[in-house]
């Protein structure tokens, strides 16, 4: 498909829904406007140069099968479209016009007359003119001049040409004959008005065809150029042809060739200076053949074109082949492409409104454009908002528009945060863990609401989103929580929710809100069985500073105020916890999973103001610090199958263009076996992609048991340090770093330059701190595994 | 009277506010489809589709600010399409190709009822071949086949002659043009007397006022009829003699114009009992036969789409300008010398060759 597209300057639609037209429905002539009442048209408008003809203006004149005949004079009115005064005549012919054409066909005429085929006749009429001043009162007459009829034994009428068949007479120079080819592959001749026909069978008996065959004259060598249904083109003279009219079995082409496909439109090309050509256009190729028999050039088309013209430019030949695309040929050379506003049956030229070389074209729908080339990439264009109100942009003008919004946006971020008092969330848990209920309550009404549920993955909120048009009261939302199957637990078990809704005024709003944190009774369900002594454990010990509550009854289901042991079971592992009464008292978690202990670890101590002791174990610590090289390990291995994708998702893309080109030069060509390669490239990079998806899900499982390591390391420092408020501020930023990983994809990197700017800060000089700094974040391409895992070491050995 | 501007037939419009869905006088909804998705721009939806005189209208079931509407005179093309269906799966659809002056959109309905699964789209299309045949009725036209042989007019259904008046001068020439006059309840008729081609026939539709206006010719009855491609913005004079004849005419013809804009006849008459339209089992039957072997199945593509734009979803191709527009623009059209074709001058800077240059060392 071309870049490019035709513009339509004019159009008519005509059509019924039931009336069409064929190929040679359309012609163009031009009329005169000097008073003479007769129209006069042009010697044979496809091979006359287009921009030598001194016409004013053009008339086109289309046939149609179910019999209308139609004359257009077109002209733009005020509105800038088609005139219902540019039909000049409409008229019912009684029979279809399956073709037209025109020349001198009645003597003692100097204008020329319209002969229009049907079936089973031929009819001449003279066409008569009358112009005035308003468009209003123009007339048009048709005025019939004979008829001749076609004997049904040689078939139906299927093409006609008129022309000066046994060369000129000087006494009767101009006057035209008229030749019908017929569906019996007959060649039916009416000489200069004759009434008798002579009748010329063009293939044998054996050979004759149901389906017409394509002809064309040559004046020059007063020849006929047949193409027989069985693709095979001959030169005959006239007068070999009459002198066998009635026995084609005696008759001896010039010369014949066999053509590779089948012939859409045959013309002949009167102007070469190797004289006259045949340009064929086959269902798949266009060739001009020289009259030798030597083919002077020959394209192959990526398209079956419906119809061909041509004409001269620059004393170069200029061939228009189309179809839903226009291809134009210089000489031989494509030069020129466009998309055609529909596929087009009939294509011709026109002067229109001052300016020759405007693309007539008639689709097979009856609707009728005048269009010229147009030089604006088609792909860049963009669909306007609302038909009918097109208005041009300028830069000035989007920029001060632009400037209109920042400043609103400005004066209504800086005059007041979002008022509670419009939107009230809150999310209200169940019995069930599982299940809540959003509740949205306003004030004032508000619209477009839109509200969005995120948690921590393998946690999932269903709905995860809900949209509401307008809000005036309140409204409840139930809400399901779910765990998809995963090998790693959440980061946190943080529920967010995030509203963005427009107030009575128009003003947007956003609130993000920590609707509430899920009890981890969502991962852990009571186990009678304690866990089996070969399972990997590891464990935590806290010490209560103040009496027992039930915090920790709150997050960990099935413990007893008055402390002792309890077991546990979930998808992400097991855990046992044991609680000794008293005060101070002791609890201690032990898990077959790091990950979950970290997890219940880090919530605990961030809820109920545990004093953590040093673990006395060192193995989660190990833990963590291996899994920071199994995390650089993916990494690496990630990014090296990311450069391997692009490489070879660049080398694909050098055979697609190379088979592209070879495509667009419209010869054949050999493959060389590219069209292999490059299935073979797809399927490698299908192959890549997907092994990168089941690395980044690994990848992600990695990061987010990571995650609740460094969570609970930073739990630790938290309580271990009595950090102050500036400090807890510093803290909090690198768990929300950690908890939202979701959101954020280089959080490893934040996280690392946070830490290092607490080692920094907390410990290097106590108390020295006194504002929040947080450190430049490490680049992915610096952060090494040694420095992530020494700063978590340092963190350790401080606890 | 005026009629209020006729645009429902005009133009293609998305999700339309309530007062625009409702059907304007003279409109008829001739057959509502429910259960009907919109495949092309909001897969996986059901609605309704309401097919009338003028334009097909679809509303979604899931949100009631989501509709299209459709005008008969943009649609090029109703034909069937087997499409990959969110709902249905692979299975045949409308497909209404259509094109308005900026750009071309195309539509894919697909019928969720399985017994009756092309009921919309023979619906649709006997709907629109039947206002493509009533151009008549809602179109000026001049020196048209209005006549099936002298002197007899070739009515249209519903239409009733109410008036015959002879010796009425067409005052669009200098010197006039003779001929007879005919008033019927959708449109006046003026043919010559010598010459029965040179005719008009002005429908009420595009008629913007009537009225008798003095001229050179002494007064006249003056027809002026609506701007834009249906009634040519003209201002047709006839005069008619005597003077209290003109006057009489003049007021039939207000008379007549008022009744019709109260309910106009848009011409679009279908019989839905028709055996043409229900076509019924038989069809369906081959539909299914037709899909069990059908090879060519076209995919939607169902990605979310990124831009929220509700048109984006059907555009098919770019706009093309009229040549009021161009003539607006900076880029002219011109001759071009080197291909013998009339051409949108290139952008300063740039010329014929450099642009097709440009196109195939990109290809290379």
């Amino acid at each position: 498909m071309s870049l490019f597209r035709c513009q339509t300057a004019w159009n008519q639609n005509f059509g019924d829904g039931e009336d069409q037209c064929g190929q040679n429905c359309l012609i163009v002539c031009s009329d005169l406007t000097n008073g003479s009442n007769q129209v006069n048209f042009n010697d044979n408008p496809k091979e006359s140069p287009i921009c030598n003809k001194k016409c004013i203006q053009e008339i086109i004149i289309v046939g149609s099968y179910l019999g209308m005949l139609r004359i257009f004079r077109p002209s733009i009115g005020a509105s800038g479209t088609s005139q219902p005064s540019d039909l000049i005549l409409e008229k019912q012919l009684g029979y279809p016009a399956l073709a037209l054409a025109s020349a001198i066909l009645r003597s003692g005429m100097r204008s020329q007359q319209l002969a229009v085929m049907s079936t089973q006749c031929v009819a001449v009429f003279n066409i008569i003119i009358s112009l005035s001043n308003s468009d209003l009162a123009v007339t048009c007459k048709l005025e019939f001049c004979f008829e001749r009829p076609v004997s049904e034994s040689l078939g139906v009428c299927w093409q006609i040409i008129v022309g000066k068949f046994g060369g000129g007479d000087e006494a009767r120079s101009g006057l035209s004959s008229i030749g019908i080819v017929t569906s019996g592959g007959a060649l039916v001749i009416f000489e200069r008005e004759a009434r008798e026909p002579l009748v010329i069978k063009l293939f044998s008996a054996e050979s004759s065809p149901l389906l017409g065959s394509s002809v064309a004259y040559s004046s020059m060598r007063d020849s006929f150029i047949v193409v027989s249904p069985s693709w095979e083109i001959q030169i005959h003279k006239y007068s070999s042809l009459v002198k066998t009219a009635r026995d084609a079995s005696k008759r001896q082409p010039d010369w014949s060739v066999i053509l590779a496909d089948p012939v859409i439109d045959l013309q002949v090309v009167s102007q070469l200076n190797e004289g006259p050509g045949i340009l064929v256009a086959g269902q798949r190729s266009l060739t001009l053949w020289q009259w030798s028999g030597i083919i002077k050039f020959s394209r192959r088309l990526p398209f079956s074109p419906l119809c061909m013209t041509h004409h001269f430019a620059e004393e170069c030949l200029m061939v228009l082949v189309a179809c839903e695309t226009l291809l134009l040929y210089r000489d031989g050379q494509l030069c020129w492409s466009s998309q055609l506003p529909c596929p087009v049956v009939n294509l011709s030229l026109i002067r229109f409104q001052g300016v020759p070389g405007h693309l007539v074209m008639l689709s097979d729908s009856m609707e009728l454009q005048i269009c010229y080339l147009g030089t604006e990439p088609a792909m860049f264009g963009t669909p306007t908002q609302k038909e009918g109100v097109r208005t041009n942009l300028t830069i000035e003008e989007m920029t001060e528009e632009l400037n209109r919004i920042n400043a609103k946006l400005q004066a209504v971020t800086t005059a007041a945060p979002p008022s509670q008092g419009d939107l009230k969330v809150s999310l209200i848990m169940g019995q069930r863990a599982t299940r809540g209920v959003i509740r949205l309550s306003v004030v004032a009404p508000i619209s477009l609401l839109s509200l969005s549920v995120m948690a921590c993955k393998p946690i999932e909120a269903s709905p995860k989103g809900v949209s509401i048009s307008s809000l005036c009261d309140s409204v409840e939302i139930p809400l399901t929580f779910t765990i998809s199957s995963d090998s790693a637990p959440p980061t946190s078990m943080d529920v967010n929710i995030c509203a963005s809704y427009a107030q009575a005024d128009g003003t947007p709003q956003i609130i993000q809100t920590v609707a509430t944190t899920l009890p981890l009774s969502m991962l852990l369900h009571p186990a009678r069985q304690p866990p089996d002594d070969n399972d990997e454990q590891y464990k935590l010990n806290f010490t209560f500073l103040g009496p027992y509550n039930d915090t920790v009854r709150a997050y960990i289901p099935g413990m007893q105020s008055g402390g002792g042991t309890a077991h546990f079971s979930g998808s992400f592992g097991k855990m046992t916890v044991e609680c000794a009464p008293g005060y101070p008292s002791k609890c201690s978690l032990q898990s077959n999973s790091v990950a979950l202990l970290c997890l219940v670890g880090s919530s605990v101590l961030g809820t109920a103001g545990l004093l953590p002791s040093v673990p006395k174990s060192k193995e989660p610590l190990e833990w963590m610090l291996g899994l920071i090289d199994v995390l650089f390990e993916k990494r690496r291995h990630r990014d090296s199958s990311m450069e391997e994708l692009k490489s070879k998702t660049y080398w694909a893309r050098q055979v697609q263009f190379s088979l592209l080109s070879r495509y667009r030069d419209q010869t054949a060509s050999v493959l060389n076996g590219m069209d292999t390669l490059l299935m073979q490239a797809f399927q490698d990079i299908n192959h890549l992609a997907n092994k990168l998806v089941k690395m980044n899900t690994e990848l992600e499982r990695v990061e987010r048991q990571l995650g609740c390591a460094i969570k609970l390391c930073c739990q630790l420092v938290a309580v271990s340090a009595a950090a102050n408020a500036a400090k807890s501020e510093l803290l909090e930023a690198i768990e929300a770093s950690v908890s939202s990983s979701f959101i954020h994809k280089n959080w490893v990197e934040h996280t690392t330059s946070a830490l290092e700017h607490v080692i920094q800060t907390l410990w290097s000089s106590p108390g020295g701190s006194t504002g929040i700094q947080r450190g430049p974040a490490v680049a992915a391409k610096e952060l090494q595994p040694t420095k992530l895992k020494s700063i978590l070491a340092q963190m350790f050995a401080v606890l | 009277m005026a009629l209020p501007r006729i645009w429902e037939d005009r133009e293609i419009r998305f999700d339309l506010p309530g007062i625009d869905l409702q059907p304007r006088s003279g409109e008829h909804i001739l057959m509502r489809c429910e259960g009907v998705e919109d495949t092309k721009g909001n897969a996986g939806d059901s609605g309704s589709l309401s097919i009338s005189n003028l334009r097909v209208v679809w509303n979604s079931h899931v949100s009631s600010r989501i509709s299209l509407s459709i005008g008969y005179n943009c649609v090029v093309q109703v034909t069937t399409k087997i499409i990959n269906s969110k709902l249905m799966g692979v299975a045949k659809a409308l497909y209404i190709l259509t094109r308005t002056p900026s750009a071309r959109y195309e539509f894919i309905f697909t019928n969720l009822d399985a017994s009756d699964i092309l009921k919309h789209y023979n619906a649709v299309l006997a709907v629109y071949k039947s206002y493509c045949s009533s151009r008549l009725y809602r179109e000026l036209r001049l020196r048209g086949a209005i006549f099936h042989g002298p002197g007899q007019l070739r009515t249209l259904r519903n239409e009733r002659i109410m008036n015959t008046l002879r010796g009425v001068w067409n005052l669009a020439s200098d010197q006039g043009s003779l001929g007879t006059m005919l008033i019927s309840n959708i449109r006046v008729v003026w043919f010559a007397e010598m010459n029965e081609h040179f005719n008009i026939s002005l429908p009420f539709l595009q008629i913007k006022q009537v009225r008798v206006r003095n001229s050179k010719f002494g007064d006249a009855l003056v027809l002026a009829t609506q701007e834009g491609p249906g009634g040519g913005g003209y201002v047709l004079g006839f005069r008619i003699d005597p003077a209290e004849k003109l006057q009489a005419v003049c007021q039939e013809l207000i008379a007549l114009h008022k009744a019709f804009t109260r309910e106009p006849d848009f011409g679009v008459h279908v019989d839905f009992a028709s055996p043409e339209v229900t076509q019924g089992e038989e069809a369906v039957q081959q539909i299914r036969e037709e899909l069990a072997v059908e090879k060519e199945v076209q995919e939607i593509d169902d990605r979310p789409n990124e831009m929220s734009d509700a048109l984006v979803n059907y555009y098919a191709a770019g706009s093309e300008s009229t040549i009021s527009e161009i003539s607006k623009s900076k880029n002219p059209v011109s001759f071009c010398t080197e291909f013998g074709l009339a051409i949108e001058t290139p952008k300063e800077g740039f010329t014929v060759k450099s642009l097709w240059e440009v196109l195939t060392n990109d290809q290379a």
